[in-house]
Formats: structure tokens, sequence, C-alpha cells
């Protein structure tokens, strides 16, 4: 389907065989003396110009006079040039005098004069399109355009191939940016002077013939896909230059103020082969009336003279100006949180900017000393000596005994910081958290749910029992559940589930928090929750959890996005969204909760938490992937969004299938990640 | 215009950081709230939509020099730069002392910087206004960005009219031309305000 366009070197042979074929027809007739009619009087050897002035009217209807005119001239000396020939081959063929062939060639009523007028345009035909073609930038209007820095443009090649050739030159970066000045200055005006609008400048010049080319393929992801027939490369090959559009550098330099070059498609149109549309032409313009292409303005502004764009430096200075010394001196050392600290209400209104900036400018604060960070209370330094953790074999699965006390409970436990930052501090474990028959009850309630290893001690101020799977760290899994141990409790439920890439850590409150771990995927997380439920029940009861620590939250305006992804969340039953931020603005909480509930106290939670749990992080457990309370039948499930901890999601409500719940949270969280 | 307590001896000027969405303006203002002294500065107020974009504006008011016993103060606002929020922008220009342009440098966002332009002047005209009676000043932000324009093109673009005004290279995230920025609106502000001939500058 593709249109072949001959090389330059097919187009010379094309018009050599249309000249030998001349040659050969005109010398035949000649021989066999058909068809002459005598001397042709001499208006019919003058009016051979005309004919072919008449004849470009025709044939070359979108080029200028200039071109139209070039033309003619060039088939009046292929037309002198073919009479000659023949002439030529007269006078060897026939052996006739040199004057009577020329005469038989240019001035005779006979078949060699009409025929020259038809070979003649033959002859051409093949380099129509180069007369077509839009004439590439003047060396010497290049010249009188230079700059005075050596920027290479790619409009210096004259010819298409050459251009061609050079790809690699017409892509590279472009320098000016890297060689510009910084800071343009102002003009020494006392007062300024208007400021023209963009739009209003118009520095092209007019009888601009140059044009600017661009590779098809940086525009090529513009053009309408199904209004054409071939795919885009076979588009660029049969492109009237291959490869390029050129578009006319006055139409680009009227552009040029802008910002940005988009051209329509009626400039480019007559470039594209017209076997490559899938519809005709009126179709094409009916379907696509606004249809403007843009071009890469790094590749325009390479094929720019620089001094049409380039304004050149100004004197930076105002006078007067150096009487006043720059008012903001900025700290030596940026603080480090982020300025800015949203607010849910919004600020001043937009009204209020109107009001005397007196009312509206807050009064200057004085200095306030910064706030101090949430400090947790000092732990509770457990006795010196550390003996070995106490360890018990896993025990034989034993039919659930009624629940006794565990012998010895240590007294509550201290809550624990929120947010550690440091490394796990060294563990120092009292003689005896649990008795070992305690110890060997509890784990009879962990029958059928797997093996575990036993064990209790205190982990940053928090005394633990622990039940962990032989394949999972015990380290780690301790020192995540005396970071979440004391937040339960309260508010924030009787049992919480950690789930992170290598494992399911199950914390239930109890006089001793008990921790069952196990290694992830292939456990029943269900199953372990059910146990550890039982544990803990049979342990008593557990005191009040720790406060939250206080994070001053403020909600932000819910988009339709976010309030859409509430309605996926159905196995938390009816929530309503709220979007919380925290006050350095560099935390973000999705919360969904019940109608009614409060959404702070969920993004406490969830900030809580999640902060508690950073350093879990691509630890021995592997990233950490979701952590979900229980409260009877509600819970409160906590993930992050995006793969950080500072974007949380936070869903809260009564949930009869837990596994869905997980689910439903999974592709609500892909959903906002997908904003 | 300039408002003048004389019983507090303050005065107030407001600055109007202006541009296309995502040009950098609240990071402007961002930068500057924590690069400045507390005496300095006060609370800064942002309204941001979900997705970080400024959905009305954002408020700093900072002090600074004391000129002829008048405590300067100056309210630093931005707009929202999104165009279906001129309304805003409009409230916010009014009563403006001085405009600072926060261009985004990008190849692809040039179209929105003339536009962002030429929609100031529209606005600014709504109160008889025009940069040429404003002071004004022009930041190129997002510098440090590999697929920026030549600065000579960002100049012939937004500032190219008889009036050449400062122009700022700047990178706002890390405070880059920020504080270059604001000290030259503001000393333009003071020169208008307070004349050439400026006495007791402290």
């Amino acid at each position: 389907m593709s249109r072949h366009r001959p090389s330059s070197l097919g187009r010379w042979l094309t018009a050599l065989g249309v000249a030998l074929g001349y040659v050969i027809i005109a010398t035949a007739l000649f021989w066999l003396d058909l068809g002459d009619g005598g001397v042709a009087p001499i208006w019919a050897i003058v009016a051979v110009p005309p004919f072919y002035a008449l004849l470009s009217l025709f044939m070359l209807r979108r080029v200028s006079p200039a071109r139209r005119l070039s033309w003619t001239g060039g088939a009046c000396l292929t037309h002198l040039l073919l009479g000659l020939a023949a002439a030529a081959v007269f006078w060897i063929v026939v052996d006739v005098t040199p004057l009577s062939a020329l005469a038989h060639a240019f001035a005779r009523l006979g078949p060699a004069p009409a025929l020259t007028l038809v070979a003649t345009p033959l002859a051409l035909a093949p380099f129509r399109g180069r007369v077509l073609a839009p004439r590439p930038i003047s060396r010497s209007a290049r010249a009188g355009h230079r700059p005075s820095i050596g920027v290479l443009a790619s409009s210096e090649m004259p010819l298409a191939r050459d251009t061609r050739r050079l790809d690699t030159v017409a892509e590279a970066p472009n320098s000016p940016s890297a060689s510009a000045p910084p800071p343009v200055p102002p003009t020494p005006t006392p007062r300024p002077l208007p400021v023209q609008s963009p739009a209003v400048f118009d520095d092209a010049p007019q009888d601009d013939d140059a044009v600017v080319r661009i590779r098809f393929e940086r525009i090529a992801n513009q053009l309408p896909q199904n209004a054409f027939t071939l795919p885009p490369d076979r588009i660029a090959e049969s492109l009237r230059e291959p490869h390029w559009l050129t578009v006319p550098r006055r139409v680009v330099l009227a552009l040029l103020p802008e910002g940005a070059v988009q051209v329509d498609w009626a400039i480019v149109a007559s470039q594209f082969p017209a076997l490559a549309f899938a519809m005709s032409d009126v179709e094409f313009r009916r379907a696509y009336p606004d249809l403007k292409l843009t071009l890469p303005l790094d590749d325009v502004l390479r094929q720019v003279p620089r001094g049409v764009y380039s304004l050149g430096p100004t004197a930076n200075h105002i006078p007067g100006l150096e009487a006043f010394p720059p008012p903001f001196q900025p700290l030596a050392v940026p603080r480090d949180l982020p300025a800015s600290t949203p607010s849910g209400a919004p600020g001043p209104p937009p009204s209020a900017v109107t009001a005397p900036p007196q009312a509206a400018a807050p009064a200057q604060r004085p200095p306030a000393p910064k706030p101090a960070p949430v400090a947790p209370p000092a732990p509770v330094a457990p006795p010196p000596p550390p003996p070995a953790p106490v360890i018990a074999p896993p025990p034989p699965p034993v039919a659930a005994a009624p629940p006794a006390r565990v012998a010895a409970p240590p007294p509550a436990p201290v809550a624990p910081p929120p947010a550690p930052p440091a490394p796990a501090a060294p563990r120092r474990e009292p003689p005896e958290v649990i008795s070992r028959d305690g110890l060997a009850r509890l784990a009879a309630c962990l029958s059928g749910a797997g093996t575990f290893e036993s064990w209790s001690g205190i982990v940053d101020g928090t005394a633990l029992v622990a039940f962990i799977a032989p394949t999972v760290p015990r380290d780690a899994v301790t020192a995540v559940a005396a970071r979440v141990a004391g937040l339960l409790g309260g508010a924030a439920g009787e049992q919480v589930t950690v789930r992170t890439a290598r494992a399911a850590i199950v914390v239930s409150a109890a006089p001793t928090p008990i921790v069952v771990a196990s290694r992830r995927p292939g456990t029943a997380v269900a199953l372990l929750e059910l146990r550890g439920a039982r544990a803990a029940g049979l342990a008593g009861r557990a005191g009040e959890g720790a406060a939250l620590p206080p994070r001053s939250l403020s909600s932000v305006a819910v988009e339709p996005r976010v309030a859409g992804v509430a309605g996926t969340l159905g196995a938390f039953g009816v929530v309503e969204p709220a979007v919380l931020t925290d006050a350095g603005g560099g935390a973000r909480v999705y919360v969904f909760r019940e109608p009614g509930r409060e959404a702070e106290h969920l993004g406490e939670l969830a900030l809580a938490v999640w902060d508690g749990l950073g350093r879990t992080r691509d630890g021995d457990l592997g990233a950490l992937i979701s952590v979900i309370f229980r409260q009877g039948r509600r819970r409160i499930l906590v993930r992050s969004l995006g793969g950080h901890g500072t974007t949380l999601l936070a869903a809260a409500g009564p949930v009869a299938r837990p596994g869905r719940a997980w689910r439903e949270a999974d592709r609500a969280a892909a959903a906002l990640e997908a904003r | 215009m300039s408002i003048i307590n004389y019983a507090a001896k303050v005065i107030n000027f407001k600055i109007v950081y202006y541009g296309p969405g995502m040009a950098g303006k609240t990071a402007n203002l961002q930068f500057v709230h924590r690069c400045l002294p507390d005496e300095n500065r006060g609370n800064m107020i942002s309204l941001a939509t979900g997705d970080d974009r400024t959905l009305f504006f954002d408020f700093l008011p900072v002090s600074a020099t004391s000129v002829r016993g008048f405590t300067t103060k100056f309210q630093l606002y931005t707009v929202p730069g999104q165009s279906r929020y001129n309304m805003t922008r409009k409230l916010v220009l009014r009563g403006v002392d001085g405009v600072v342009f926060v261009a985004d440098s990008q190849w692809d966002r040039l179209k929105e910087n003339v536009d962002s332009l030429r929609n100031l002047n529209e606005n600014l005209r709504e109160y008889r206004l025009d940069l040429a009676s404003v002071p004004y000043v022009v930041q190129y932000n997002k510098r440090d960005l590999p697929d920026v324009a030549p600065l000579d093109y960002l100049e012939y673009t937004l500032n190219r009219g008889a009036r050449r005004v400062p122009a700022f290279e700047a990178v706002a995230v890390t405070g880059k031309g920020v504080f270059d920025t604001l000290n030259t609106v503001s000393r333009m502000v003071m020169l208008r305000e307070f004349g050439q001939v400026q006495e007791g500058a402290s």
C-alpha cells in the first residue's frame, strides 16, 4: 500500500528514458518522413515558453509563482536539450546538414517539435516532488541569523539526505540551558513599563520560505490511529520526505511565544501519501476538525536562529533597591520537618482576603518553644540478672483444661513506647514471668494449631508469654509483640494480628500478653487467633491499655474517588470515609469507619501502630503487610499504601467474614494507590 | 495596596505567588516557613486536596525589617494553579502589593506558564492593575530536572515585554533561589512604598 518513492538516481534514469524514447520516436518519424507539414510560423516557436508557463499553472498548483517560473525555465531548457539531441541524431542517422536537422527539430510543423512539447513535461515529472517540497533554509539566510554562540542547528543541512544522516546531531540534548546565564536582570527603570502579553508578539518574518523539520516518530502518537491504513513506520517511509515532516518556519515562529507550537493539520496534510488514509480527505476533516500537531519544542528551537528568541542579558539593577537590605535572612540549616501545617479548617476563607490585612493577618507569635516529642513513659527496669529464658518443649496436644489463673503473673505491663526509634535494648528478663505449669496450661490451648516453642520474658519493659513456631525468629517476633501489646486493652481491642511477609503474629490481651506466631504463608491465621483468644481467656482479664500518644490530626476534603472506595468495603458494614493528615503534613490516613464513630482515634491508632512497627519492615520477618485489631466482632484493619508507612488505610467495623474483609481492604488499598 | 497601622507602627504588604498548577508555589512558601527564625514567621496555613494540590490558597505571614520606624510585615499567599479555581485566584489578588510568578521550567509545561501569565494579567486588570504597575518578579522553578527549557526561551515567553523584570532560577524543594526571589520582590515592594530615598532602614 505504501507509495513507492524513487531515489534521485531513479528520477534521473526515468528522465533519461523519456528523452531516449522521444529521440527514437522522433527519429523514426523523421526517417519515415511522416507528419511533416512544412516550415512552422514564427509564433509556433515563440509560443513554447508561454506554453510551459501555462502548463505550470495546472501541474504546480500549490507552489509559489517563483517556483512556477523556475519550473518554466527548466522546461524551456529541457525542451532545448531534447531538440538538440533529436537534431544530432537526425544529422547522424539521416545524413542531413546540421542546419536542416535543427530546423526539423525546432521549426517544422512536424512530429519532432510536437513530440518535444510532450516529452519535456514527462522528463520533468520525476522531479515534481522536489519542486513541490518546501525549500530548506538557505546557507546565506542561516549565516545571517547564526547566533554568536555555536549551536548546531539541523536546519543547516541543505538537503534531506544530509539531515537524515545527521539524526544524532538533531536529537542531541539541548545545550543552551547549560550555558544560559543565571538571574536575569531588570531594567533600570524607576517605574515599570507595561509588560506586553506574549500573545501580541509576532516576530516572525512573513516572507520566510524556510522550513522546520521534525522527525515523524516524535509526533506519530498524536495522529488518530484509526484514520490511517498503514502503521506509523510505513507512514513515515511514505511521507513526501521520508521520516520527516516539514513545517514552514514562519508558522513556527508565529507560535513560538505561546510556549507550544501546535500546527493545524492542514499545514502538513499534503505530506502524507493519499493511500495511507483510511478515509477520504473530506471524511478526515469532518472526523477531526480541530486536529493539531504539537511539535517538540526542543527540536524546533534547535532549528530556529537563536537570535529570534534570545533576548540577551539585561542589566540586573533597579535604582534605589540597594537602599533596602534583603529583609529575610534564612536559617543556616532548614528545619527538617515539612513546614506546612495543614489545617482542617480553611485558613482565611477567600472572602477574608478582602478584609484589611490587619484583621486577616494572624498576630506575630512570640518565639514559642518547639514542641517536645512525645516521650513515652520510662520503661520499668527489670531486675538485672538475665537468666536464660524459660524454654519449654512443645507440649503434647492436651484437651482444653478448665481455666486457671497463671501462677505468678507479673504486674500489668507498662505501656511500651509507640515508636521506639532506637534498636531494641538488651533483653533483661525476670527469673520467672509465668510458672512452668501455667505455661503448659496455655500451651494446651494451642493444640492443633501447630508446633511452637514456648517462651516468657520481658522485652522493652513488656512481659510476654510467647508460643513461636521454630521457623520464625523469636527475637523479631517478641520485639513486634512488645510494641503492639501496649495498645491492647483499651479501644484498640483484645487481640491484634500482625501480618508480615514471612510471619503471622497474634497478640492477645491478658495480664501477661500472649503471643502466638507462625510462619506464613501456610498458616491458618484465623485458627491462631481463636487459639490465642482461648489462651488469653484462660490467663485472665487484661488491664486497660495505654493511651495512644496524642497526634494532631486534621481532616481534609474527601475526594469522590475515596468516597467510592468506601462502597467496596462491604465486609465492614456501612462505613464512612475520612482523610486525616498529621501536623507535619507527612502522614495521611484514609479512615473508613462506622457512621457516628470518631475518625481521629482510628487515625491515631493507625499511625501509632505503624510508627511502632516501622522497624519491622524488611527485617527478619519481611515487610509489614497489615495490622488487625479485634474487639468482639469489631475489627480495625490498618495497612500501608504505596509501600511506605506515611500513607495508611484504616478500616473499622463489625466483621463476620475476616478473610473477605482482608481481601476487600487489599483491593481498596490498590484502588487508593492507583490515584 | 499596603495597609498601614499607624497606632501599632506596622505596615502590611501582600505578596502573591502566582503560576500554573504544580509549578512549586506552595513549595516556595514551605521552604520559607522552614528557614525563617520563629520570631519572623507565623503559622502557615494550607488546605490541600487529596492530591496535595492547593485547594484555596496557602498563607504565611512573615515579618521583616523595620523601615522608618514601621515594622514591615509580609503576607505571602499562593493561588490554586488549576484553571477551574480562577475565582479564588481573583480574590487572592485583591490588594496585592507584589507578585512572584512561579514558572515550571519543563518543556511540557511551557504553554501552561504562558496561559497562567495571561490569566494573571487578566485578573489584575479586574482590579485596574497590571504587571507594569505591580512589583513583579519571575521565578523559573524546577531547574534541577533534566527536561527543562533553556532560560533564554523561558525569558522569551514570559519576560520579554518592554519592562524586563528580575528573574531567578530556582529549585524550590531544595531552597535554591527561593530567598533571592522573596527578598527581591520584598525590596521592590518597599521601594515602591517608601520611594527612592529610604531612611532609617534597620
